[in-house]
Formats: C-alpha cells, structure tokens, sequence
C-alpha cells in the first residue's frame, strides 16, 4: 500500500514538525521554558495540546478497530474519558496550576519534605508513561509498516528518533506546538471523513446504521473476551479510564504550561470539547461506516479472511474506500501526526520525571544547577527513547487499547490516590503516602503480569494466575484504604508542622487567578 | 482579617460541597451505564453496537453531565468572582 500521496504526506509531517521544533529550540534556553514553555501558553491553545495529548493512537486507531471486530467495549474506551476531565476540572487543575511549576511530583512532595514521596511519584509517573509509549510504539511501527513499507522495527527507531528530537531540543513549547497541529488535523481529518460518509449514505445516518446492523447480522458474531462481558471487568476498566486520566503525567503536566489557574480551567473546557466531538465522531460515524463498508470487499481482507494489516487498520481502509490514496494519504498522515504528539509528551513527563524530581531533588537534594539539569534532562530523552523502541519492538502485535489500558490502570491505582489524598487529606502521612501508593502500583502492575495478556499470550503459560486483565477495582480501593489505614495507625508520629503545611497549601491551591 | 479568613473558609466549603455534588451525580450515571453495558453485553455481545439508540443515548447523557459540569462550575466562578468585586468596593 504505499501510495506516493501518503509518502508525501508524511513527509510533509516530519518536515512541518521539526520546523516547529527549530522555532521552539531558539526559544527555549531555561528550565522553566524546557519544563513548562515558561507559563505562556495561553487556555485555548494549552486545551487544544490537551486534546493533542489525550487523543492517542487507541482513540482513532484501537476504538474503531474493535468495533470493526466486534468488540463491544469501544463503547466504554469512548465514554470513559471525559468524567475523568470532569473530575480533573473539579478537583485536580486548579490546585496543580497553583502549586507546581514543572512537573507532579513535585506538587505532592510539597506536604512531605524528604525524598520519599518524591521518588516514589516520579518512579510511579514513570512506569505510566513507559506502558502508555509502548502503545504508541506499536501503533506507530505497525501504521508505518502497512503504509509505506518499511520494516516494523525500523519504523519504531524513526518514530522514537523524531519523538526525542522535538524533546531534547525544544522542549514543551515545541511539544505543544506539535500537539496543537496535530489536535486541528485531526479535527479536519475526522469532520473530512464524516462528510464523505454522510455522502455515501445520501446524508442519511438513518441507512448507515441500517447496512451495518446487516452487516454485523451477517459476519460478526461478536467478542466474548472483552472487558464487558463480566460485571467486575467493566467496572474495573471504567474505572480505569475514567480515573485513570487523572493520574496521567503528561495530561496533568500540561497545567503548568499556563500563566494561571483561571487558564487552566479553561484548558480543560476547550479539551472536553475537542475531545467529546472527535469520540463521537469516531464511535458513531467511522466505526460504523467501517463496519457498513468494508465487510463484503475482498479487497481489504487477506487470504484467511483478516483485515490487511489488522482491525487496528479499519479506519485507514475506511479513508481509501471514502476518498482513495489522497484521502487514505492525509489519514495516514493524520494519525502519524497523532502518534508523533502523544509520543513527545510522554517523553516529556519521563525525562521530566527523571531529570527534574529523581536526579536534581532525590539524588542531587536540589544541589544541582540549572545547566547540569538539562544536560541530564537531554540524557534522560535518550535513553526513554531507547527503552521506549526496544518495549515497542518487543511488544510488536499486542492490542494497542488493551497497552493504554494497562497504562491507564496503574495511573488510577497509584498516581491518582496519591495526588487526590495530598491535595484533600489533611489527615494523610508520608507513610500512609507512600504506602498506599505503593500498594496501588504493586497490585495493579503484579496483576498486569499475572493476567491472561500477559501471563498467557506474552510469557506463554498456560493457565493465567489471575483471571482478568482489569486490576482496578481491586488495586485502587486496596491503595485507598493502605494510605487510610496506615496514615490513622501513624497518626501520633504526624507533627504539627506536616498539618500547618496542609493547611497553607489548601490555601494556595484554590486562590483565585 | 477575621471577615476574610471566614469569607475564605466558606468559599472553600461552598467549593467542595458543588464539586462533589456534581462529581457524585456524573459518577452515579457512568456507573449505572456500565452495569447496564455490561447487563446487555451478557445477552448478546453485539448488543451496545446493534443498539445505537442505546449507545448514543447513554454516552449522550454522560457528555451532557460532563460538560454541564463544566458549565455549573463556570457560573458558580462567576458568582464569587461578582460577589468578591462587590466585596472589594465596599
């Protein structure tokens, strides 16, 4: 399939990027331009990052692949997100704009003094960050693969090259850039596709749903292993996503790039939209046309009668069949675009994570200087990017929604207990912070591995240890009550100080801009 | 000083107790839409996307929940934001 149109196009993304990324290198020189584009992103542009972050590879690629397979858990990875921004709007943007500069971590180890917490949130930030970049690792290498040609592992090495690129040189304000270019080609790539359609349906959505509930009646019997077949596994991936979004580091990190928290709020709100449009668009247009279109067309099915390339592949196909090669061309594009953005700031939050809070807090005990710490942060981009190419090579074939849910499970079960407690629990010690956080990652990570996608398909065992994919409605309430038990049990070791603390940033998180 | 820090401890009471009404509300619904996701998922595994009715109504509500959220707690900003302009002019 390697159409001159999609080779042209994604060229253009790679030339169009790393122009950005010179504009933005001769603008960042200092920590807080690296970190944070020195606060001067403005709401609507800093929503419209937050849209180009959060909308990943799974939204456009993985959501509209399991439908096509039928697949009925599409339906929660859409629905899922956006109580966890209403959550994030009501409870966690502002007191984040308020008392953090550069990255989490740093915003819960101001109520507990001392390179416990710290390292714990950072190491906790990492491990998120590494399991979402996986995902978009393997989107990426496949999408490359099947559209231009070129081998699957050197396409992760391109994409990891270009990601740590725009990272080591022009930090988050060329990030941002990116991922605001790529939020409005998505937007005119998806509006695009619905337009055309609407047009093969004679504006009629009516007879679209008509020809795919057929279709499903004739070819798809439906998927009996996804999350919605049990009760606890749908609770649990619900939970997941939804909370999960609020332990993101390279969602949340996103706040300390505006001037004020007013700002920050409306980032969120521009983000909702952008982002409730685009899933709707997804679930209820392309996946169904995908469905309605593709079924019954030899020509996008293999020999066994497998969709070339994957069901991952649906809506690519889908674009061809709407617009031949110069739409499948801007598509492809598109959602190379999309890779590109959410893949920058995740390296953004890991080498964040790594040179701001573990090097130049934990090891260094805020000794080093300035120039020391972004040379470490440049380090720190290199050698995510290795890990991330290596992960992604090895991880070649897996379901790319099941990789982000895996990410999103250990951001609800660790992250998120631990910022809403240090935010909201006055009666929270740093024992009770740590533990519980650690319990959270421990439980939600060991279940990870010890499930079937990981036990059974990955490691090759026969039998799971343990019977779901979903860890979260176990491994969150667990760290929740670890933090409550513990910080109740350490309760007359907790001095004054810690309190007077609590009180102080309570203040400060929710002043006004 | 005394006039502030009350006027404070109750902006912050009256803060929480919106947030948390409007977050509880949100979560309820999700959560009574995942057990009847997964309710009609046990009977026919199609059924979510047989049932675009169903689908669009129930992902139409929790949309319309959250930016309604969004929408609440932008007005209620407004109200403490004239209430602290008309505060600073007395």
């Amino acid at each position: 399939m390697q159409s001159p149109i999609a080779i042209a196009l994604f060229v253009t993304v790679i030339v169009s990027t790393l122009l950005i990324t010179r504009w933005a290198a001769r603008r960042t020189h200092s920590r807080s331009e690296f970190y944070a584009a020195g606060s001067s992103i403005t709401g609507t542009q800093n929503g419209l990052a937050i849209a180009g972050d959060f909308m990943s590879a799974s939204t456009i690629l993985g959501v509209a692949g399991l439908a096509f397979s039928g697949n009925s858990d599409a339906v929660l990875y859409i629905v899922a997100p956006l109580l966890g921004f209403t959550i994030m709007l009501l409870f966690i943007a502002e007191p984040l704009r308020n008392l953090g500069r550069y990255t989490v971590p740093e915003v819960v180890s101001l109520r507990f003094a001392g390179r416990g917490v710290r390292g714990f949130t950072a190491a906790a930030a990492l491990v998120v960050t590494i399991f979402y970049l996986i995902a978009q690792m393997v989107g990426a290498g496949a999408l490359i693969e099947i559209l231009l040609g070129v081998p699957y592992s050197l396409a992760v090495v391109v994409v990891a090259t270009l990601m740590m690129l725009y990272v080591a040189f022009g930090g988050m304000l060329a990030t941002t850039w990116v991922q605001i270019t790529k939020a409005v080609v998505l937007i005119v790539g998806v509006v695009l596709m619905t337009v055309l359609t609407f047009s093969r349906v004679d504006y009629d959505i009516g007879s679209l749903y008509s020809i795919a509930r057929e279709q499903m009646s004739d070819v798809l019997t439906g998927n009996r292993t996804g999350a919605l077949n049990s009760l606890y596994s749908t609770l649990s991936l619900g939970l997941a996503l939804s909370l999960g979004v609020c332990g993101l580091p390279h969602v949340l990190m996103r706040f300390f790039t505006v001037p004020d928290a007013r700002q920050a709020r409306r980032s969120i709100v521009v983000a909702m939209m952008l982002i409730a449009i685009v899933f709707t668009i997804v679930l209820f247009v392309l996946s169904y046309a995908a469905i309605a279109f593709l079924y019954g067309k030899p020509e996008f099915f293999d020999e066994a009668g497998v969709l070339r390339g994957g069901a991952n592949m649906a809506v690519v196909h889908l674009s061809r069949l709407l617009g031949g090669d110069v739409l499948m061309g801007i598509v492809s594009a598109v959602t190379f675009a999309t890779i590109l953005a959410v893949v920058a700031g995740l390296t953004m939050a890991s080498a964040g994570a790594l040179a701001h809070d573990l090097y130049a807090q934990v090891f260094r005990r805020g000794t080093a200087s300035e120039a020391q710490e972004l040379r470490v942060f440049r380090f720190a981009t290199f050698a995510v990017t290795v890990v991330a190419a290596l992960l992604g090579i090895a991880f070649k074939g897996t379901n790319i929604s099941f990789l982000v849910s895996l990410a999103f499970s250990v951001a609800a079960s660790a992250n998120f207990p631990v910022l809403m407690l240090s935010l909201y629990w006055r009666g929270l010690t740093r024992r009770g912070a740590l533990l519980g956080g650690a319990v959270g990652l421990i439980t939600s990570t060991g279940m990870l591995i010890a499930g079937p996608a990981i036990w059974v398909d990955v490691l090759g065992h026969a039998r799971p240890l343990v019977g779901s994919n979903y860890p979260t409605l176990i491994a969150l309430p667990l760290a929740l009550l670890t933090a409550w038990a513990v910080s109740m049990l350490d309760v007359r070791r907790q001095d004054l100080d810690a309190q007077r603390t609590f009180d102080a940033l309570a203040a400060k998180s929710q002043a006004e801009a | 000083m005394a006039d502030e820090s009350s006027e404070n401890v109750r902006r912050a009471r009256a803060r929480s107790r919106l947030c948390l009404a409007l977050a509880g509300v949100s979560c309820a619904v999700f959560l009574l839409f995942l057990v009847l996701l997964a309710r009609a998922v046990q009977q026919d595994p199609l059924a979510p996307l047989r049932n675009v009715r169903f689908s669009a109504v129930g992902v139409g509500i929790n949309f319309a929940l959250a930016l309604g959220s969004v929408a609440a707690f932008g007005y209620w900003r407004r109200i403490e934001r004239a209430r602290a302009a008309r505060r600073a002019e007395r």
